[in-house]
């Protein structure tokens, strides 16, 4: 479970130009479901996910990720934990805990260019300091999952829409993590490969992930593997449904 | 006031760490009022984001006081030839009442800051900061002194006079002075020999045992904390003798000099070293059952052991080296 307690994120604070991005969340995602948060553009869907996945800090309020999420995670100087609050960690010790429990997918993909979907892919292990053979075998199996297996050696740029977002995805579950958090993931794909996405994603929910997908796509929020549709408006919960 | 490169460089520096430590006390005060890990609060957030800064800038601000004891004592060295009467640092820091004071505080503030620095990288080590209290409250003692310290470095170099005529360390480091330094001078040698090689079997052996079996902490820390005033006795009582092969010069300023290989310096920093390794070696002990440091500390107290064992093998090494390799025999 993610619990989040009071999450307020304010940009710019005491400043002209202040901005509350989030404004008072508490909350608990569920381990082993797919939610989706979802609001207008502006809504603070995007602050959300980065404060769930440890890419920002709040400005107040503490997250805690519980037990189910962290089975056999074993953090260096924290330990084996059955949870951990992560809004006071230092940053030596958040980076490791964000890179062996979320993987990301973005709007853009944000997939380097000039480098193949291989290298790609095998990017976010290289940090965990583990065999290049054994890496780059596990990039490969995940090619293969998404079929992509004879687009390894294509550099990123060669790849259509879709291929792209299927390399995001391998990449994101590189280091195996129990949580994919998705940002606006479908936004430039369409009604088809929209479709494929969400059938991966039911894929991963059978496999234990745990999926945090910020969209306000219909197409997301209203397929059949999605357990929960959190409504965000002006930085706050504004209801929630199936 | 003398306007030398090298004082111009200490007061500026001494400023800085004032400013530095003086700021980082006022947030600590913030920090031992207001932390409370349990609040996920905008203040605690902010408490959280700063200490890490704060405490990184210390960390550097009190290394340059580690370097600014060595800086001052080879300025005092350099500086003997301006005063009538000095040959050498013992001299220049007598120029005036405020020298020797200077002197004393820095070396306070050297281990004190290397304590801070031990206690600091534990923290910093350790997910929950488990030791933030009492590291800033450690840092609320030593500011002050750091200020003091400044204050009298300051006062020394203000009063400096060139047309003092100051006294040499011969008179300063003779047996008939009447002050403590003579005192010390006096001492029966094989009293002396027997108090520092004591002491320092003491701690080679209760460090070696506290090494490899974790056993003996207090014991190790309060000898090898013991081992520095004993060995700074022991150079003027009897291993200075062996340097200068003179059997009246026992000064601890003329090691420094050129004549003598500057071993005084290596000699110094091992005995510092030594001191502080051992301290910190001690001051870590009652924070053993803090499970967020249960696997960090006790890899942290060998290191310090090792590094106080060969600090004091350093410089017992040098020493005994010397008193054989010398023709100067004292006893018989």
């Amino acid at each position: 479970m993610i619990k989040l307690s009071g999450i307020i994120k304010i940009f710019n604070s005491g400043r002209t130009n202040e901005f509350v991005a989030v404004g008072g969340v508490t909350l608990a995602l569920e381990a082993n479901r797919v939610t989706v948060l979802k609001g207008p553009s502006g809504s603070g869907k995007t602050t959300l996910l980065s404060l769930i996945g440890c890419m920002a800090r709040p400005t107040s309020g503490r997250i805690t990720l519980h037990n189910g999420l962290l089975s056999g995670k074993r953090f260096s100087g924290i330990g084996e934990v059955a949870e951990v609050e992560v809004t006071s960690l230092p940053e030596r010790f958040l980076t490791e805990v964000r890179r062996q429990t979320f993987g990301f997918i973005f709007q853009q993909f944000n997939l380097v260019k000039g480098v193949t979907a291989l290298e790609n892919v095998m990017l976010p292990a290289y940090p965990l300091g583990e065999k290049h053979d054994t890496v780059r075998r596990r990039a490969l199996d995940l090619l293969e999952m998404f079929g992509l297996k004879a687009r390894a050696a294509a550099r990123v740029e060669w790849l259509s829409g879709g291929e792209a977002q299927r390399v995001a995805i391998a990449r994101a579950l590189m280091n195996d993590p129990p949580v994919i958090i998705a940002d606006e993931p479908t936004a430039h794909l369409d009604s088809k490969l929209s479709v494929d996405f969400m059938e991966i994603i039911a894929k991963l929910k059978a496999q234990g992930k745990t999926t945090v997908i910020a969209s306000h796509d219909p197409l997301v929020c209203g397929a059949a593997m999605v357990d929960r549709v959190i409504a965000v408006r002006d930085g706050r919960i504004d209801g929630e449904g199936p | 006031m003398i306007l030398h490169p090298a004082i111009v460089a200490l007061v500026l520096v001494s400023l800085l760490l004032t400013m530095m430590s003086l700021a980082g006390a006022f947030f600590g005060i913030r920090i031992i009022r207001r932390w409370d890990l349990s609040s996920g609060s905008e203040e605690q957030l902010v408490l959280e984001r700063q200490t890490y800064l704060i405490s990184t800038i210390l960390s550097y601000v009190l290394v340059f006081e580690i370097g600014s004891l060595f800086l001052f004592i080879y300025t005092a060295d350099s500086m003997h030839t301006l005063f009538t009467g000095a040959m050498c640092a013992a001299g220049t820091l007598y120029v005036d009442s405020y020298g020797y004071p200077a002197l004393l505080l820095k070396i306070l503030n050297v281990i004190l800051a290397g304590l801070w620095l031990i206690f600091n990288g534990v923290d910093n080590r350790a997910y929950d900061y488990p030791l933030i209290r009492k590291k800033y409250a450690m840092l609320l003692i030593l500011a002050p002194l750091i200020l003091a310290e400044t204050v009298v470095q300051t006062l020394y170099f203000t009063r400096m006079n060139a047309d003092v005529i100051t006294s040499c360390c011969g008179s300063l480091f003779s047996l008939e002075g009447g002050s403590l330094p003579s005192d010390i001078a006096a001492l029966p040698v094989k009293a002396a020999m027997a108090g520092f090689f004591s002491v320092l079997g003491l701690t080679l052996s209760s460090g070696l045992v506290y090494r490899f079996t974790g056993r003996l902490g207090w014991l190790f820390s309060f000898s090898g904390g013991l081992f520095f005033p004993v060995a700074g006795a022991a150079f003027i009582a009897f291993i200075s003798l062996y340097f200068y092969e003179l059997p009246t010069h026992r000064c601890p300023f003329c090691v420094l000099q050129r004549e003598y290989g500057y071993i005084g310096y290596p000699l110094y920093a091992a005995l510092l070293v030594g001191v502080i390794c051992a301290l910190g070696v001690g001051l870590l002990i009652p924070f053993r059952n803090i499970s967020s440091l249960a696997g960090i500390l006790p890899r942290v107290q060998r290191k310090l052991t090792l590094g106080c064992l060969l600090a004091y093998l350093t410089f017992a090494g040098i020493t005994v080296l010397q008193m054989v390799r010398t023709d100067f025999i004292l006893l018989d």
